[in-house]
């Protein structure tokens, strides 16, 4: 038995903490009558899950691991910090949503550790066969959540057409790996990035690859035209699934994106500029399309396409050679702030939904008079998934912004694409704070907030806002992190 | 070289399983049309440990897991149909489509 190999697994302490959480509650599961399942095994999950963000702090750096296979650095740490934080967020929203029974919310709540389980592994995986690993067992475990509402037809829709498409894309994306392989000889990301650098290196046979393996992250992260997934799925699923689907799997999918893409094809004009295209894509067919859209679920899942356009922006400007570090930090950045806000929103419309039934645009008229606060949280997120100062989403945009700037000349026009996102963007956003605000009320009840809910919606409202008020700490944490990336 | 007519024999299978996976209108056949992409991967990785003689066998190694996590996809792709039956009735995607686009 090889000892050093075994030393290596001192610095998966978080992953191996995560894992044992996840069997502790399977097996809690059957030990605890139904009446106190929710409480309890909620609970157990929401803080282990804390338990191992500390660990994950205090968990030493060490770069490459596992023969290679996995990379424990700061850029790593980042984005397991944004996944754990999102999990913990989306498992207390499922305490307080109805449609998951109590009969299953164990089951549901392992399934969500080892969802994230899976997803930090994703993030530090730094071989090809890690890679496929690590994303297949996150797509897995996504198409059982998706579909975890029993007897309704539209989480069964959601979830196998999102099956569908993951697997069909899983096809393409490891068939692009084996093009890759057979091309470089390797599935290190280290070895190939050195191999890349040597004469003659991108044959057509690894840019075929290449390509093909964007499906498969195109998929992860919604990209334009492998996003048609996300409104079904978004819709379908739970919600508290959907916060976990548009927060953490959409920052891991860019975490693992971007490890590959500085790998691949830094400083590579050409593929470069096709992922210029696809961001510029991306966006534009994501805000066109939401401008139609009358389900909120749904309008965010379009929004979250557009944004995954915007953060392509960042990994575009991270891969053009000419301003990697502002690149990534901004990619960080943006993954983080989207996912603070995108949170709140849904802790929002999980609120409404628990009192109205109901996920239509329309039938948050006259919120605000009957909810005050909370519809001004609302808007709070809205505004700042728009992109307007006094508000995190603005930092964000800022950020990916001056990365492609920076990145030169020959990305201006994608900067002036996203400009002009933004704008199509204000419309649909406040078209739902218009409706709070300014429409006719219908329904006097008051929604009534439970704690968790109520603590979710505050601490990301207050985290949003203090972003762009005091941006520092969050920005020299993203830029910190991109520090020994290899 | 003697890799070429692999690749091209795995393409040939991975343009067939993305044929099918695009045309058929029975989630089944669109499964089954899966299965070939997948294949169509491990024959290129074989194929190229073979020749290549590529580090650890990882050649080997990597299509012994996508077949794994072909079979736990299909697994939980066959509960997922299995559910859609139930309540409507139908396996035809095109039939599937409470939620519009």
């Amino acid at each position: 038995m090889n000892t050093a190999l075994l030393k290596d697994f001192i610095y998966l302490v978080p992953e191996i903490f995560v894992l044992c959480l996840g069997i502790l509650i399977l097996g809690f599961d059957l030990f605890i009558p139904e009446r106190f399942r929710r409480r309890y095994i909620i609970n157990l999950s929401v803080w282990g899950l804390l338990l191992s963000l500390v660990l994950l702090v205090y968990a030493p750096a060490k770069g490459l691991i596992l023969g290679n296979m996995v990379s424990i650095d700061a850029y790593g740490v980042f984005f397991k910090g944004i996944i754990i934080l999102s999990t913990v967020f989306a498992l207390t929203m499922a305490r307080y949503y109805a449609p998951i029974k109590d009969e299953v919310i164990g089951e549901f709540s392992a399934l969500v550790v080892f969802a994230a389980l899976g997803m930090m592994f994703m993030v530090s995986s730094s071989d090809l066969l890690m890679i496929f690993l690590s994303v297949e067992f996150v797509s897995i475990a996504f198409f059982v959540l998706t579909g975890y509402i029993k007897n309704d037809p539209k989480s069964a829709e959601g979830a196998l057409k999102y099956f569908l498409i993951g697997a069909f894309s899983a096809g393409i994306f490891v068939y692009g790996m084996s093009l890759v392989i057979t091309s470089t000889g390797t599935t290190n990301l280290k070895a190939m990035t050195e191999i890349l650098r040597g004469p003659g290196a991108y044959s057509p046979l690894f840019i075929c690859g290449f390509l093909l393996m964007l499906v498969g992250f195109g998929y992860k992260i919604a990209m334009v035209p492998f996003h048609s997934w996300a409104p079904e799925a978004y819709e379908g699923a739970p919600t508290p699934v959907t916060a976990l689907l548009s927060t953490a799997s959409k920052a891991a999918g860019f975490a693992v994106l971007l490890r590959v893409a500085l790998a691949a094809v830094t400083g590579k004009g050409d593929l470069v500029m096709a992922l210029a295209v696809l961001s510029a894509l991306t966006m534009t067919a994501g805000n066109l399309m939401a401008l139609q859209q009358n389900n909120v679920k749904r309008l965010l899942a379009y929004s979250g396409i557009a944004h995954s356009g915007y953060i392509l922006m960042g990994v575009v400007a991270a891969c053009s050679g000419t301003a990697p570090a502002l690149g990534i930090t901004s990619v960080l950045l943006y993954a983080f702030v989207y996912m603070l806000m995108n949170i709140g929103i849904f802790a929002v419309i999980i609120a409404f939904f628990n009192k109205t039934g109901s996920d239509d645009m329309q039938s948050y008229s006259g919120f605000s008079k009957s909810n005050p606060y909370l519809a001004l949280v609302l808007v709070v997120f809205l505004v700042s998934l728009a992109g307007i100062p006094p508000t995190a989403g603005f930092i964000g945009k800022f950020y990916v912004f001056s990365a492609i700037i920076q990145a030169g000349q020959k990305f201006l026009w994608l900067a002036i694409i996203g400009i002009m996102n933004s704008v199509i963007a204000l419309y649909y956003y406040f078209r739902i704070a218009y409706f709070v605000y300014f429409g006719e009320q219908k329904d006097e009840r008051k929604v009534e907030l439970s704690t968790g809910l109520a603590v979710i919606a505050g601490v990301t409202a207050v985290l949003v806002l203090l972003a762009c008020i005091y941006p520092d700490p969050f920005i020299s944490a993203a830029a910190g992190s991109v520090l020994n990336l290899w | 070289m003697m890799l070429v007519p692999f690749i091209g024999i795995s393409a040939i299978i991975f343009a067939i399983g993305v044929y099918g996976a695009l045309t058929r209108r029975n989630a089944i056949g669109i499964l089954m049309s899966l299965e070939l992409i997948f294949n169509a991967a491990n024959i290129n990785l074989v194929a190229a440990n073979k020749f290549l003689n590529l580090e650890n066998s990882i050649g080997i190694i990597f299509p012994i897991f996508v077949i794994t996590i072909a079979a736990a996809e299909a697994a939980v792709g066959l509960a997922i149909i299995l559910s859609i039956y139930r309540q409507t009735k139908t396996v035809y995607v095109e039939k599937i489509n409470i939620m519009k686009w």
